[in-house]
């Protein structure tokens, strides 16, 4: 498909650009921007009814957005709608199927639509039907499937033409913890062949593990966008700190309240509990200082916040 | 292509083996690889079918396997049969010598008729309303189809199911013919007639069901539709037991072909309306169909022309000038209905000098330049069909009770046009200007305005002398019904001055829409995006890449 002549384009490959979306007195979408590189996988994550779908319908020109624009490799999904589908494949939460139908004919009859003839179209079956497991499927009707199975047949159905981009609106939605498991995997294999990837979710530990930033969004208002890392450092001025050392701790308890920058330092048997307000690039020298004074540590970690009240806390407006 | 796929070790843990042996493909993933002749042909076969409509091919499956229509086969089958056994139980055994062909074929008729007014248009409205309402079409519409392809597709599988049903028939039909008792011609005429009625009332089925969004407006136009196709089956079967079974029809060739044609112009409309409809709301929708528009009218001067040739009657002038102005009031209602506001896309190709401003303007989509298409182009028709009359006229061949001159008829049928459109455009404004684009407000504002056209003056009669008069008066101007009816009477209008005043009224109409109009033309070309630019470059090169490669591998 990528034929030498073919320079890629450089830029995002999604882009929204200040993305208005008002429906009667809702404003389903207020002012959403971001940016969304080549090969990276971009979490977009809000509770139900935050304008996440009517987002990601507005990408995948579905819809039009009251004002902004959105992009696709560039291209406008607004004003070149039909050169913004070559690129797309768009996988929404929920989708009708054809009755008298199985798979393999519902596959085949989006490759011919996509424009795949002959021995392009056929490898492309071969490989889609492979890639989602559906190959030992391919003759049973669609009504008969399983929500696991169907789910992967919209996504074969959304791979079929090979695009450099994909929109999945919660694709994990009501898939028992195996389909899960395998749909991570199989979005984890898609961003390592170097495609971009926009997937929704309402709940943020589903996408964490996968994805390389998320976006959180409320109420149609983007309120943070960042690595789930940087999301976890920002949520609190003052990060958790354990240490656990081998031995006595009243010389590391020493050593740590001589920093300037520990605060509230306890222990609990040969676990040191203290703050700092150092970013995590500098944490690393409280870790020296102890080295330095020959204390053996076991273990230095932050103090893990759950995802869920990160979220909580994000969507609640604590953290802007 | 050396592509390594990272997706060789994921889908060996998704796809279950069975007892370690891979699964085999579906016939459907597998190129054809016939050895020999056999082989070859299917390829060729093969290759024959990526070109259809994916929508047909689809469909086509689909149908194969939907109880739905084979039981309409079914029944189709069972009604001719049994139809047949009917007729010959009945006739016997005077069937051997008595030419009684006519009897089983109004069967025949009625039985395909059922089938083809009724059943199929009925269908391609569901179909594709289904496809709106359930969300499958959505996933089309982000495919490479476009909204004609998917429409024309929908049109494809309604045109195979007319060709089973009609191949059903066939037999039966030969059947007929040789009892003797009716023509072949007449066989023939039947079915294209019946073939051209289907295609423009499915055509008109999806333009329908492109409008129904939502249940309540769906059922509605399903029961518009049903009474449609109810009430043309019923015509046409009156017509057609009537005037073609009958067998005292005569005609040239071209007397046949020239209505059929214009009948089939609007299958071409229809659909070109129905692809509009669904297409992205920031594509130009319009300028195809002013096309054709303009090409039907075209089809229709050239009709009628030669209609009033060969019969020698200038009524169908008459006739013709009048059919215009309704389809142009009709089609200017639907315009005034654009949207006001055009999409960066569409002013990409807005004309940017001041010669191409003026000439090609009027193709581009929104109200204003609609409005103006509507009224240039019947103007243009109406003087051709005019000079066509005068001279008939002139030349004083025995056209005998003359009528009304062609000049007083484009006189008042610009009249009205200008007037009631402009008036339709006028009162609608502000409410668009309110809702946005929408059809609803001119169409109901133009009702209206044609309702109290006939009766205003009515009321007006009966407050000043009590009671409607009965004889036609200047005062009866507006009432465009009674007016027309005049102008086909053998004397002609009278008083003939009714055009002029019907004229300058809506001249003046015309004046301050145009004065209006003008704001229209603040538009100005928008330049393409150099990222378009680059794209369609690139979509160039890998289009003569995918050629070459073909090429060279059709050559090794
Ligand atoms: N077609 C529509 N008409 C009116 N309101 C809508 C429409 N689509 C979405 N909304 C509203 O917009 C808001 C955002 O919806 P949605 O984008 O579906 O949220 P999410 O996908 O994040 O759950 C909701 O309040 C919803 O009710
Ligand atoms: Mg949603």
């Amino acid at each position: 498909m990528n034929s030498p002549l073919r320079t890629p384009w450089q830029g995002p490959m999604i882009e929204l650009q200040q993305l208005t979306k008002v429906f009667g007195d809702t404003r389903a979408v207020n002012n959403v921007s971001f940016m969304v590189p080549r090969g990276s996988v971009f979490g977009y994550i809000g509770p139900n009814g935050a304008g996440k779908t009517t987002s990601m319908r507005i990408l995948s020109t579905l819809e039009l957005p009251t004002s902004g624009d959105a992009f696709i490799e560039g291209l406008s999904s607004v004003n070149d709608p039909d050169r913004v589908r070559r690129r797309l494949g768009f996988m929404p939460d929920a989708f009708g199927t054809y009755s008298d139908t199985n798979c393999a004919e519902y596959l085949d009859f989006f490759a011919r639509s996509n424009g795949l003839v002959g021995r392009e179209r056929t490898r492309r079956l071969r490989w889609v039907m492979d890639f989602t497991g559906l190959r030992s499927m391919s003759e049973k009707p669609i009504n008969g499937l399983s929500k696991g199975m169907r789910q992967r047949l919209c996504l074969g159905r959304a791979l079929i033409h090979d695009p450099s981009t994909l929109i999945l609106d919660e694709p994990a939605a009501g898939l028992d913890p195996r389909a899960r498991i395998d749909l991570r995997q199989i979005i984890r294999t898609l961003a390592a062949d170097g495609k971009t990837i926009l997937i929704s979710s309402h709940i943020l530990s589903e996408l964490a593990e996968m994805c390389d930033r998320v976006g959180i969004i409320e109420r149609g208002t983007l309120l943070a966008n960042d690595t789930v890392a940087g999301l976890k450092g920002k949520s609190k001025p003052h990060q958790d700190l354990i240490v656990l050392i081998d031995g006595d701790p009243t010389a590391a308890m020493q050593v740590l309240s001589e920093i300037p920058t520990v605060a509230n330092l306890e222990h609990r048997g040969q676990a040191i509990h203290f703050q700092t307000g150092v970013g995590a690039d500098r944490r690393i020298e409280i870790l020296h200082r102890l080295c330095d004074a020959r204390v053996r540590v076991l273990e230095y970690r932050p103090v893990d916040e759950s995802l869920e009240d990160l979220f909580l806390k994000v969507t609640t407006g604590q953290v802007q | 292509m050396s592509e390594v796929d990272p997706a060789t070790e994921l889908s060996s843990s998704l796809s279950p083996q069975v007892d370690g042996a891979a699964i085999p493909y579906p016939s459907l993933a597998l190129d054809p690889d016939g050895q020999g002749l056999v082989g070859k042909l299917e390829r060729v076969f093969d290759g024959l079918v990526s070109h259809l409509n994916p929508i047909l091919i689809k469909e086509a499956r689909q149908s194969l396997k939907s109880r739905q229509f084979l039981i309409t086969f079914f029944l189709l089958l069972t009604a001719s049969v049994g139809w047949t056994v009917i007729g010959i139980v009945t006739y016997s055994p005077d069937i051997y010598y008595l030419p009684s062909g006519m009897d089983l074929m109004s069967g025949y008729y009625l039985v395909l008729s059922m089938a083809m007014f009724v059943f199929i248009p009925l269908v391609a409205f569901r179909s594709l309303a289904a496809e709106l309402d359930e969300g499958t079409y959505e996933m089309l519409a982000i495919t490479r189809l476009s909204a004609w392809r998917i429409v024309s597709g929908k049109m494809n599988s309604a045109c195979l199911q007319m060709l089973i049903y009609f191949s059903a028939i066939f037999p039966c039909l030969a059947f007929c013919y040789l009892l003797r008792g009716i023509g072949l011609s007449t066989i023939m005429l039947t079915m294209v007639l019946v073939l051209v009625t289907s295609l423009v009332l499915t055509s008109f089925g999806l333009v329908l069901s492109t409008i129904a969004k939502g249940r309540t407006l769906q059922t509605f136009l399903l029961v518009g539709l049903v009474a449609l196709v109810v009430f043309t089956e019923f015509m046409m079967s009156l017509f057609i037991m009537e005037e073609v079974f009958s067998e005292r029809w005569s005609g040239t060739f071209l007397g046949y072909f020239l209505p059929i044609l214009v009948a089939l112009s609007f299958v071409v409309l229809f659909l070109s309306a129905a692809a509009s409809r669904i297409a992205p709301v920031t594509e130009n929708r319009s300028t195809r169909l002013r096309a054709i528009m303009l090409v039907q009218q075209v089809l229709w001067i050239v009709t009628i022309v030669y209609a009033a040739w060969a019969t020698e009657e200038i009524e169908f002038i008459t006739l013709g000038m009048m059919m215009l102005t309704v389809y142009w009031f009709f089609v200017g209602i639907l315009v005034c209905g654009e949207a006001r506001e055009l999409s960066p896309r569409v002013l990409r190709e807005w004309p940017s000098t001041y010669a191409t401003r003026m000439l090609l303007s009027w193709w581009m989509p929104g109200p204003g330049t609609g409005f103006m298409f509507c009224l240039s182009t019947a103007m243009a028709g109406m003087i051709t069909l005019a000079a066509m009359g005068l001279l008939a006229w002139s030349s004083n061949v025995t056209l005998g009770n003359s009528g009304t001159s062609p000049i007083y008829l484009i006189l008042l049928n610009s009249g009205y046009l200008f007037g009631y459109l402009g008036l339709v455009r006028l009162i609608s404004m502000p409410m668009l200007k309110r809702w946005g684009p929408t059809f609803v407000p001119p169409i109901i504002v133009g009702v209206l305005l044609l309702f109290l056209g006939v009766v205003g003056p009515s009321v007006v009669d009966v407050v000043l002398a009590g009671r409607v008069s009965g004889t036609y008066n200047p005062l009866h101007a507006s009432n465009w019904f009674w007016t027309w009816e005049k102008t086909f009477n053998s004397q002609g209008l009278r008083p003939i001055e009714v055009s002029l005043m019907v004229f300058i009224v809506g001249t003046f109409i015309l004046a301050v829409n145009l004065i209006l109009l003008f704001r229209e033309f603040k538009f100005q070309r928008v330049a393409v995006p150099d990222r378009v630019t680059e794209d369609k470059r690139e979509q160039r090169l890998a289009e003569a890449g995918t050629a070459s490669a073909d090429e060279s591998e059709s050559v090794s």
